[in-house]
């Protein structure tokens, strides 16, 4: 059976040859020691929202383009949405007047021809895209596969957001009288398609991708609480598919923040869920693994790195990975997922931390040559008009061995948490910092049913230090944690989630992991 | 900067032709940013990126009928190359798919200007300059070279923002924003510690280069000295980069829009803390503020902005009604954006300490605030606070543990810390917030553990 993947918008497809032209006008007017690159971005954003006494429409579409010019180790950059061929060539002007200004004399950055690029080991989803010796000329496409097509039509969107909601409405109907979530305020069901399509030229190669991220969310609100159950991925309609299984975890999880207790704040163990694992792996040492951090001096993880000093234990494996195509046993990509950065390098999985002791960092193209590391696929900007820096895509912790009953068997007193609420980074301190809306207690090794949230009845926050946290993992689960068999899953599951760099810069990235259990979590 | 998208007179007379469009608004934005991402180099600054960033959007919003009262309404930026007619055309059928209780415009036909004179959309990189100048002369002062300089951000941005609607309403706005960001690092016997600080202004002589690198060195410094505060429960000095958030989110609780979505909504007449014995304050919505990012003549839908004031003696005395929600309660439109002031009697910090009978807890940085508009409750990481002991008047640095609390229960015993501040922020989604009041409150039963 033929694969279908996600293709080029025809706006996106027409754009080639004005781009081709700038391109070549970069580098006619380019000094010799100046590496040029251009990249176009559309992004387009399909959602529906239905509420008990609205309907929400919304088609955004977002489009851009950065014309790049390396010198040294400094990126130039211009960046318009005015895409025509006078508006672009004023932008060209101004870089060339820019570079020329800055006068730099280093050697040029020269990038990687395409047979360099596929014996680096390349996930199969991206070599079979790859035609047979493609010249730099050659525009290589990469798409998304899809199972399931994704409606074309707007309509088709709201019938389907329509009908979840009266799913998830009526579903309150076959819960117990005595459910505490039975009657909610508010419901709302989020449908939204997204896709964000690149195009980059450099000397050496020509590419293309549209990454068609989706997801459905429900939520249910009642009082000060709500819940709500993310859906999604990259792939076709597929990745939003939602069950009664889905809709029985909302309505529970409502029920488990509106039963809460206020806890006592404490040091205790706690078992986190994949998502609260990724999160974990996110702030820990996700976001000081990222080059740019290292390059301003503002990461401990550099000279850790160089000390080969352990920061955790052989439990403490984290990996970044662009190339997760198969998310858990869902069958459709991880959300942070796309086959290459914004910066024209291929996605490729790449440790964090292995056993405790750190690896390399995650690079965009000027921390790479500042810091003489190799480059990997994560430089991603919000959009066309921020720049670019080092940003993770999908983070998360290996799996280990354990089942989920064998794991939760080792907590005689302790919390599952499996609700994220936020995190946030300190890469130079080597604080952490997790937000989680709820906890679920553990006693003797099974759940009590108990709830609580924190002393001030709001969220739960995990604090402290990086290292001591990886230094007490007791455990982690197999990917597919509630059966006794070997995995079948290559990767662990990726939560759909949301990313800063310190206050601003949002960008979409996945985080997960297997089940981990961790001992000593200051928790408030 | 030439306009690939069709005219405003063209995009008008449109909208104006369809007799399926009830009614419109069309916003036109321009902008020109200057940017530069700066590290240290062989011991020099060295930009690691250096950005211009020239973009336009035209944006229209359109409503049509769909009967028995109700309306669909589409919110759309136009694509470049693809003729108008169409444009609005493919609007309508969207449009049909939406639907809520019908509104429309307020009946506004007059023109409204307002222009920045902090600099022009030619100068942004000329103003990058000279922040990046004052930055480098702030390098030689003495005290800021007891720290090591790590990196920087600065952003220029003019903004002009066209809007027009089908009740006859024009307004033009001139928006100057400016971003700095510095992070220095201070060396210990133990190695090195680091204190980002960021602000936002409307004007370069807003922002105090010298002052914020100084600050930045001496928070480095501290926290090589920082032990873990003891748990319990404390009067916690917040200034005004926290207060923002949270009066942000009492102010969200009092929109008509959490009243129809039905979420947590404080009604007009509301006490606002039970068994109230702080410093009395007011609480006002300031469309005209010096210096604020919230400063608006007039809403998109036709509302003229006015001061109003949102509590008064521990009271809400009004909702926060933009033209829809007020339609459908039947009531009369208020303003809805503004910057957020308190007034509110306010002593000398040395005047504070010198009265105090316990210990305060001053948070110089939370590691990540978060607060939930739905519960009012925020919590972080302390990055970095120092507490002030009253019997032997001295500060202590700490760092670490968490401190949790929930707004409208600690403002029970609340007192202000003055001067006055402007503290300007944006958020994520390019939202401005801004707030004019004491630059610190000490909140009463805030909850650290550690």
């Amino acid at each position: 059976m033929k694969i279908r993947r996600s293709q080029l918008s025809t706006k996106s497809q027409e754009m080639k040859p004005l781009l081709e032209a700038v391109f070549q006008q970069l580098v006619d007017r380019a000094p010799a020691s100046v590496y040029a690159s251009v990249v176009y971005e559309c992004r387009s954003k399909k959602s529906v929202t239905v509420y008990p006494q609205s309907v929400e429409v919304d088609d955004k579409s977002m489009v851009g383009v950065n014309l790049r010019y390396l010198v040294g180790a400094t990126m130039y950059e211009e960046a318009t949405n005015l895409i025509d061929q006078a508006s672009l060539n004023e932008c060209v002007e101004r870089l060339v007047q820019r570079v020329v200004d800055h006068g730099g004399q280093d050697k040029a950055y020269r990038s990687p021809t395409w047979a360099e690029r596929v014996a680096e080991g390349l996930e199969n989803d991206i070599v079979e895209q790859i035609p047979e010796n493609p010249a730099p000329e050659t525009w290589v496409h990469f798409g998304v596969r899809h199972a399931e097509d994704l409606p074309t039509d707007q309509a088709e969107m709201v019938r389907l957001a329509k009908e979840t909601f009266s799913d998830v409405w009526d579903f309150r109907l076959s819960l117990g009288e005595d459910h505490p979530a039975r009657n909610p305020d508010q419901l709302r069901v989020e449908l939204k398609f997204a896709t964000d399509e690149f195009l980059f030229i450099d000397s050496s190669v020509r590419m293309s991708q549209a990454i068609t991220r989706n997801r459905q969310i429900p939520v249910l609100v009642k009082g000060h609480d709500r819940s709500f159950v993310l859906q999604g991925g990259i792939g076709g309609l597929e990745s939003v598919s939602l069950d009664a299984d889905h809709y029985q975890t909302l309505y529970d999880k409502l029920a488990k923040a509106l039963t809460a207790e206020r806890m006592s704040p404490g040091r205790y163990k706690l078992l986190m869920s994949p998502s609260l694992a990724g999160v974990f792996a996110h702030e820990a040492f996700g976001h000081s693994q990222e080059a740019d951090t290292w390059a301003r001096e503002r990461s401990k993880a550099r000279e850790l790195y160089l000390s080969k000093q352990p920061v955790g234990n052989e439990h403490a494996t984290i990996l970044n990975n662009p190339a997760i195509y198969d998310n858990g046993d869902s069958g459709f990509g991880a959300w942070g997922s796309y086959f290459f950065d914004e910066e024209g390098w291929l996605a490729k999985k790449q440790y964090l931390v292995k056993s405790g002791v750190l690896q390399q960092p995650m690079t965009n193209l000027t921390s790479s040559l500042r810091l003489n590391i190799p480059r990997s696929a994560n430089g991603k900007r919000e959009n066309f008009g921020h720049a670019i820096y080092s940003r993770q895509t999908n983070t998360y912790f290996e799996q280990g061995d354990l089942t989920f009953m064998e794991l939760i068997g080792l907590v005689d007193y302790g919390f599952l948490a499996t609700e994220p609420f936020g995190g946030m980074e300190d890469p130079k301190g080597m604080g952490i910092q997790v937000g989680m809306q709820y906890l679920e207690e553990i006693r003797d090794g099974e759940l009590t049913g108990q709830t609580f949230k924190a002393p001030n009845g709001g969220a739960v926050q995990m604090t402290g230090s990086v290292q001591e946290y990886l230094e007490n993992i007791l455990g982690r689960s197999k990917i597919d944690a509630f059966s006794e068999g070997p995995d079948e899953s290559v990767h662990p599951w990726n939560e759909l989630g949301g990313c800063g760099k310190y206050h601003k810069e949002f960008v979409e990235a996945g985080c997960g992991g297997p089940f981990l259990l961790v001992d000593k979590v200051l928790l408030g | 900067m030439s306009s690939l998208f069709p005219s405003l007179d063209q995009i008008k007379s449109t909208l104006m032709d369809s007799d399926q469009v009830l009614w419109w608004r069309v916003f036109d934005s321009r902008s020109r940013r200057s940017e530069a991402y700066l590290l240290k180099n062989e011991g020099r600054i060295e930009a690691d990126q250096n950005r211009e960033v020239s973009e336009q959007q035209v944006e229209v919003e359109l409503a049509v009928s769909l009967g028995d009262e109700s309306q669909g309404r589409v919110r759309k930026a136009l694509a470049i190359g693809v003729d108008i007619e169409t444009q609005v055309q493919q609007m309508i059928q969207l449009a049909m798919l939406s639907e809520e209780k019908s509104w429309s415009l307020m009946d506004n036909g007059k023109s409204y200007e307002k222009q920045t004179k902090a600099f022009t959309s030619q100068q942004t990189g000329e103003v990058l300059q000279g922040i990046i100048h004052r930055l480098e002369q702030a390098l030689e002062d003495p005290a800021v070279q007891q720290g090591l300089f790590n990196s920087a951000e600065v952003f220029c941005e003019h903004k002009q923002v066209r809007v027009l609607n089908s009740a006859g309403l024009m307004s033009y706005e001139e928006k100057a924003r400016i971003y700095f960001e510095t992070c220095f690092a201070y060396r210990h016997d133990q190695g090195e510690d680091e204190f980002m600080l960021t602000e936002w202004a409307e004007n370069p002589d807003q922002i105090d280069i010298l002052g914020l690198c100084r600050r930045s060195v001496e928070g480095a410094k501290q926290l090589g000295q920082a032990g873990l505060p003891v748990s319990g429960s404390y009067s916690v000095l917040l200034t005004s980069d926290v207060l923002i958030e949270l009066f942000n989110d009492l102010r969200s609780q009092m929109s008509l829009k959490n009243r129809y979505e039905k979420i947590p909504y404080l009604a007009p007449k509301t006490e606002l803390v039970a068994g109230f014995e702080g410093t009395p304050f007011e609480f006002y919505l300031d469309p005209e503020q010096d210096g604020s990012f919230g400063q608006k003549a007039v809403t998109s839908d036709g509302v003229e902005q006015r001061v109003t004031a949102l509590v008064k003696g521990n009271q809400v005395v009004e909702s926060i009604s933009p033209v829809q929600y007020a339609t459908y309660f039947g009531q009369p439109p208020s303003s809805s954006m503004g910057c957020m002031r308190i007034d509110a009697e306010c002593r000398p910090m040395e005047q504070v300490l010198e009265d105090l009978d316990r210990p305060l807890l001053e948070i110089l940085q939370f590691s990540g605030l978060f607060t939930n508009p739905m519960d009012l409750t925020f919590s972080s990481e302390i990055r970095l606070a120092r507490i002030y002991d009253p019997d032997l008047k001295q500060w202590r640095y700490v760092k670490g543990g968490n401190l949790s609390g929930r707004f409208i229960e600690n403002l029970k015993g609340v007192q202000f810390v003055g001067p006055n501040k402007m503290q300007n922020t944006r958020l994520y989604s390019d939202a401005e917030l801004s707030y004019f009041g004491p630059q610190a409150a000490i909140l009463s039963g805030v909850s650290v553990s550690s």
